[in-house]
């Protein structure tokens, strides 16, 4: 059985992270990845049943996003320039994050952790985005404090019903 | 209230109706008249590398499967059983031996013929000439150097005829060395609420947006791998900084086709502007270009293309961007990444990622193109707007034709709007011209410098 009290610091810590994120304070966000991060997202597409060994681009073929963290920082300075335009006004986004289910390496300082996500962007005045998914992430204790260490994202979608992904998921 | 199609497009003030990128109507005729005469972009050679590979694409509002079967030949039809309509495929891409309708088993060959009708005796009585009731093909494929192209029209011309000058462009994209080209896994595909041709018009004629749209991405350093090096004018942007004009040329050709191509200073071949291993990739790899495809294009830097109505390439980065209608006020993007088969691949890696992070939905740049598009397009829309033409006319009558150039129609500068005027120029020609006679007449008038007038004045 998973233990209860790192279930909850998990869970604690990932709530975090949603709420840095929907209240914009993004420089302490990118505080929350170690240095050698990566953050993936592949694309995802409709295939028939008994193919789905190809519904997902794998790591050395096209992806929404396959950034480390000079990346990650830099799509968050973009966002301080004044010229950001996706972002100006910015977006308002509420991240849901629910089923935490902690994989493996329990009792170690490097945890595999899995949940579903729910992101929703309002913009300007009637633009709608729900982006929604499953993330792999992997955690890592530094300095007594979780960090992200890999992130994969796996949307639902197959064709993003949005005009950008200006957004962290 | 019924459009008279003749005052779209006024050629004598570069001025263009706003009505076309809103407007059901004229929506209706460019899927008849433009989607459904041109040859229209439907997959890369190496996705259907495989017999029985297929993957399914739009041509206009159609559906379209494409396919390879047994013996290599590529087919393309509507994804549509004759019997009662369902589709007969629902995935993007996958392999398969034939396409069955999961309605009632009518069954399709990967050439679209008819090859299985369930009850063909019992309930037919055989009395069913199956050769008739294939899938609808697509009236013409044909390939280019790796890409396939269709036609729904019999009468098109042959596909180099339609491309027409614009090979010299794609040509540079797809034939730098023996061992051709191929598509990275994936395809980007995501819906943007505006109108197709803001975002046709701009790939291939908008060298003046950078500046504005994307200067987040410049400002915090972040780099295109084209060929262009950047000027130190403070902004980080590839604009000069003065006044003056970026080395190169733009090709405003017939039928709606243009590109931007900038070249280098002449023994200029140090590609200091990009990273390794791209930098040692392309001096490598610059004698076969050379020999390939001659001295001019050994100095090109990026070249930006479209070809009508709806292929965007842009080749730092090497992708093609397809804008693919789904209503007058809705396209949807599809993103594609190009590299050298031969290519190492440390170098297909960094302009894949390149792509993704500059032109892919989450990409630096593009990312910050749409709300401009969706805006534009909503204001279209509107009924007092509407009656207010865009400005398309930036250097109308300062052009600086050559007569020398490498292609039929070429002005030696890349700051105005030319290619974008050329572009609705052409789409005109389509919207309004019956035939391809008349339209070979248009485009040869075009080409050969002595457009015939045409077009009324709009208000404004």
């Amino acid at each position: 059985m998973v233990d209860v009290q790192l279930q909850h610091e998990v869970e604690q810590f990932l709530y975090q992270e949603a709420e840095i994120l929907d209240h914009r304070r993004f420089q302490e966000w990118l505080d929350l990845f170690t240095e050698d991060a990566h953050y993936w997202m592949p694309i995802r597409s409709t295939r028939a049943r008994g193919d789905e060994a190809n519904e997902f681009t794998r790591e050395d073929e096209n992806s929404y996003f396959d950034d480390d963290k000079p990346m990650l920082a830099r799509r968050v300075a973009k966002f301080d320039t004044g010229f950001s335009w996706a972002e100006d006004p910015p977006s308002r986004t509420r991240h849901m994050v629910t089923n935490v289910r902690i994989r493996n390496g329990a009792g170690t300082n490097e945890i595999a952790v899995v949940c579903n996500f729910i992101v929703y962007r309002s913009r300007m005045a009637t633009d709608e985005d729900l982006w929604i998914g499953e993330r792999e992430d992997l955690l890592r204790k530094v300095d007594g404090q979780w960090r992200i260490a890999r992130r994969k994202i796996f949307l639902d979608q197959t064709v993003l019903r949005s005009k950008n992904l200006s957004s962290f998921l | 209230m019924a459009i008279d199609m003749h005052t779209l497009v006024d050629r004598a003030r570069g001025l263009v109706s706003r009505r076309i990128m809103a407007d059901e109507e004229i929506y209706r005729l460019e899927l008849e008249r433009i989607f459904n005469r041109c040859w229209l972009f439907l997959a890369h050679e190496s996705q259907l590398a495989k017999p029985g590979q297929f993957v399914t694409t739009w041509m206009g509002d159609e559906p379209v499967i494409v396919t390879r079967d047994s013996h290599g030949q590529v087919h393309a039809m509507i994804n549509s059983c004759r019997h009662r309509g369902n589709s007969v495929c629902r995935a993007e891409a996958g392999r398969t031996s034939s396409f069955m309708c999961t309605y009632h088993g009518w069954t399709y060959g990967l050439d679209g013929q008819l090859v299985g009708v369930p009850g063909y005796e019992e309930r037919y009585h055989g009395d069913l000439d199956r050769r008739q009731w294939g899938l609808i093909p697509v009236s013409q494929v044909a390939s280019y150097k790796g890409l396939i192209f269709g036609t729904f029209d019999p009468q098109a011309p042959p596909l180099e005829e339609y491309l027409g000058d614009a090979r010299w462009a794609l040509d540079y994209i797809l034939d730098q060395r023996s061992g051709g080209t191929e598509v990275v896994g994936g395809v980007f595909k995501w819906l943007i609420n505006s109108n197709w041709k803001l975002s046709a018009d701009n790939v291939m004629g908008d060298n003046y947006h950078g500046a504005i749209t994307h200067r987040s991405a410049t400002t915090v350093g972040h780099q295109t791998l084209s060929r262009i090096e950047r000027r130190n004018n403070g902004r980080g942007d590839d604009l000069p900084a003065g006044p003056g004009v970026r080395p190169g040329f733009s090709a405003p050709l017939g039928w709606g086709h243009g590109f931007m191509c900038d070249l280098q200073p002449p023994g200029d071949h140090s590609f200091m502007e990009h990273p390794e291993p791209l930098r040692s990739y392309y001096r490598e790899t610059l004698p076969e270009l050379e020999r390939r495809l001659g001295p001019m294009r050994a100095r090109v830097k990026k070249i930006n293309l479209t070809l009508f109505p709806h292929a965007s390439f842009t080749t730092s980065s090497n992708m093609l961007h397809v804008w693919h209608p789904r209503g007058p006020t809705q396209t949807e993007v599809w993103l594609y990444v190009i590299v050298d088969k031969d290519a190492p691949d440390e170098v297909k890696q960094l302009l894949r990622q390149s792509a993704q992070r500059h032109f892919s939905p989450s990409g630096m740049f593009e990312q910050d193109d749409m709300d401009n598009w969706e805006l534009s397009t909503q204001a279209a829309g509107r009924t007092i707007s509407r009656n207010y033409p865009l400005h398309y006319g930036m250097g109308l009558g300062h052009e600086g034709w050559e007569d020398d150039g490498v292609v039929s129609r070429q002005i030696n500068a890349i700051n105005d709007e030319s290619n974008q005027r050329a572009f609705y120029y052409g789409w005109d020609d389509f919207i309004s011209s019956g035939n391809w006679d008349a339209l070979r007449r248009k485009r040869a008038a075009w080409e050969s410098g002595q457009p015939v007038a045409e077009g009324a004045a709009l208000g404004g």
